[in-house]
């Protein structure tokens, strides 16, 4: 069980304000509850799986003027 | 033509000059005014008439003016056009008009396409009943006192209502079949990869697709060929592949019914619907046998427990200091500042950001968060099993009828659940499609067909053959 401590702590590191403890607190600890049944899920055994991306796939950063002339922009590498 | 006419024809028509696209479009337009009262669109496209004369100038000429030639097409607010603003249904992107435009925007216009406007949503499409939006919820058009779906039920509500031919919405976790399915029309979600996702407003990147909504399961695959294929500003997008919805019949075909989606608990409108479609697969030479997918009954909460963490991430860049609105900073200290801003965020995407920020934070990872990636493993495993034996799988694809509005709005976890049918196609990537298969008391039902990645275009066939038998 979630509690109301944990849910308020969290609120405030995500830079929401709890102004409405049913609409919030109430709500998210059941949301959270839900959640809670994957316990019984039984996959501790499972392998997550996952596509491995390599330095070499991903694309180089480079400088490129934007298309609309707002200003140049720097394409970041793709992840993925 | 009426308004009724399926898109492929609407093109047909515009294209051989038997009816100009301003007509078309303005026909729509006096549609969209009849209809202002179902709440659809969040804003219109005022060079709509202008941009269909030019389609009509093409015809005159002589050029070619496109696969989509003077369709109506109406765009789910999240996902970015330049001549029109993109809210996301929230106070957050009030009046925001994206300097770009979404990749599946540009080749719908390329191939003639009249966007029509902008449609509802459940803000930042966090949501399954379109009631989530700061501009009030969008009224189901069979019956306005009933939810349309969300969290696209801006998109089903806007082809129902005969103020678009096609529309375009998104899908994270049943997000244009549950509405497509809730108004009686057919909705798309594409394996993931097929659709580019830039210009998307991101809300959890590693499951959503864009998809297409219509009346008929051939307009559906009209809009797929326009918009799919490889984009190299998304780099999630796979290779061009072809989009068919021809099919090779029914005949021999093998269809899983998946007993955790169809429980005995399943309302008895909805199965009666569902056992009608089933028993028609099985008259065009379908074998359909009941098969098991444990995982499913963990579905929704590891998909919610993913998504709020995508989203809690996302959403993070909205702390009005990159980007945003006028708020006085005198007085303020930066903590202060940022929380001050997002006080703009609705509360089904404020409680989404807490639990978001919730289960992958420290102690409580692998609690939530990695079991949750271990469901969706073990899905992905369960589903792929079953396509090295069946061609599709079968369920309904709510498992309740529309109801009414308000009627769950204080129940999260109840509304989540509405999500058990559609998930699973959204945690494994897989392509599945809504088809309306009839009515319970008058509202609509929708039928989900599912297929194996990529397996677009035989999926189409297979709903369009299921199409043709729904009386």
């Amino acid at each position: 069980m979630v509690t109301e401590e944990e849910i308020t702590e969290m609120a405030a590191m995500m830079r929401i304000t709890i102004d409405d403890h049913a609409e919030y607190v109430d709500k998210v600890q059941r949301m959270l509850d839900y959640f809670g049944m994957l316990d019984s899920a039984g996959v501790d055994d499972e392998e997550v799986l996952a596509q491995e991306v390599t330095p070499a796939q991903l694309r180089a950063d480079e400088h490129h003027k934007y298309g609309m002339g707002t200003g140049d922009h720097i394409r970041a590498p793709r992840l993925g | 033509m009426d308004l009724d006419t399926p898109a492929h024809e609407i093109a047909g028509m515009v294209s051989a000059g038997m009816v100009s696209a301003e007509e078309v479009i303005e026909r729509t337009l006096e549609r969209m005014r009849q209809t202002e009262h179902l709440n659809i669109f969040i804003s219109t496209n005022p060079c709509a008439i202008s941009e269909a004369r030019r389609i009509d100038d093409m015809v005159r000429t002589g050029s070619d003016p496109g696969r989509l030639a003077g369709v109506p097409v109406s765009i789910k607010d999240n996902i970015c056009t330049r001549t029109m603003p993109t809210t996301c249904a929230s106070r957050m992107l009030e009046g925001y008009v994206s300097p770009y435009e979404a990749t599946v925007v540009e080749r719908l216009r390329r191939e003639g396409a009249i966007i029509v406007g902008k449609t509802n949503l459940d803000e930042f499409a966090m949501g399954l009943t379109t009631e989530f939006s700061v501009y009030g919820p969008t009224l189901n058009p069979r019956n306005p006192r009933y939810v349309p779906g969300g969290s696209s039920g801006g998109s089903a509500a806007s082809v129902a209502a005969g103020a678009a031919a096609i529309s375009m919405g998104s899908d994270t976790g049943g997000s244009v079949r549950n509405p497509a399915s809730f108004c009686g029309v057919a909705g798309f979600k594409p394996t993931y990869g097929m659709v580019s996702r830039y210009g998307l407003v991101s809300y959890a990147n590693s499951i959503e697709q864009v998809g297409p909504l219509a009346r008929t399961i051939p307009d559906l695959a009209l809009a797929m060929r326009v918009i799919a294929g490889p984009d190299p500003r998304d780099g999630t997008t796979a290779g061009a592949r072809p989009v068919s919805d021809t099919g090779d019949g029914m005949d021999g075909k093998r269809i899983g019914i998946v007993e955790q989606m169809a429980p005995d608990s399943l309302h008895r409108g909805v199965r009666a619907v569902f056992e009608r479609a089933v028993s028609g697969l099985e008259s065009l030479g379908a074998i359909c046998e009941a098969v098991s997918l444990e995982m499913v009954d963990y579905s929704v909460a590891a998909y919610y427990t993913i998504t709020s963490t995508e989203a809690g991430s996302n959403l993070a860049r909205y702390d009005n200091i990159r980007y945003g609105y006028g708020l006085d900073r005198e007085g303020y200290e930066f903590h202060r500042y940022v929380t001050a801003s997002r006080d703009r965020f609705g509360p089904e995407v404020k409680r989404r950001i807490i639990a978001g920020g919730f289960v992958p934070s420290a102690g409580y990872t692998g609690r939530y968060f990695l079991k949750a990636l271990k469901v969706k493993s073990r899905l992905a495993r369960e589903v792929n099993r079953l396509f090295g034996t069946y061609d599709y799988l079968v369920s309904p694809t709510v498992p309740v009828p529309p109801f009414r509005l308000g009627e769950m709005l204080d129940d999260p976890v109840g509304l989540f659940q509405l999500d058990i049918n559609t998930v699973t196609a959204n945690l494994t990537g897989k392509p599945a499609v809504s088809v309306p298969c009839g009515t319970h008391d008058g509202l609509p039902v929708g039928v989900q067909l599912m297929a194996d990645s990529f397996r677009d275009g035989p999926l189409l066939g297979a709903a369009r053959a299921l199409e043709g038998i729904v009386p």
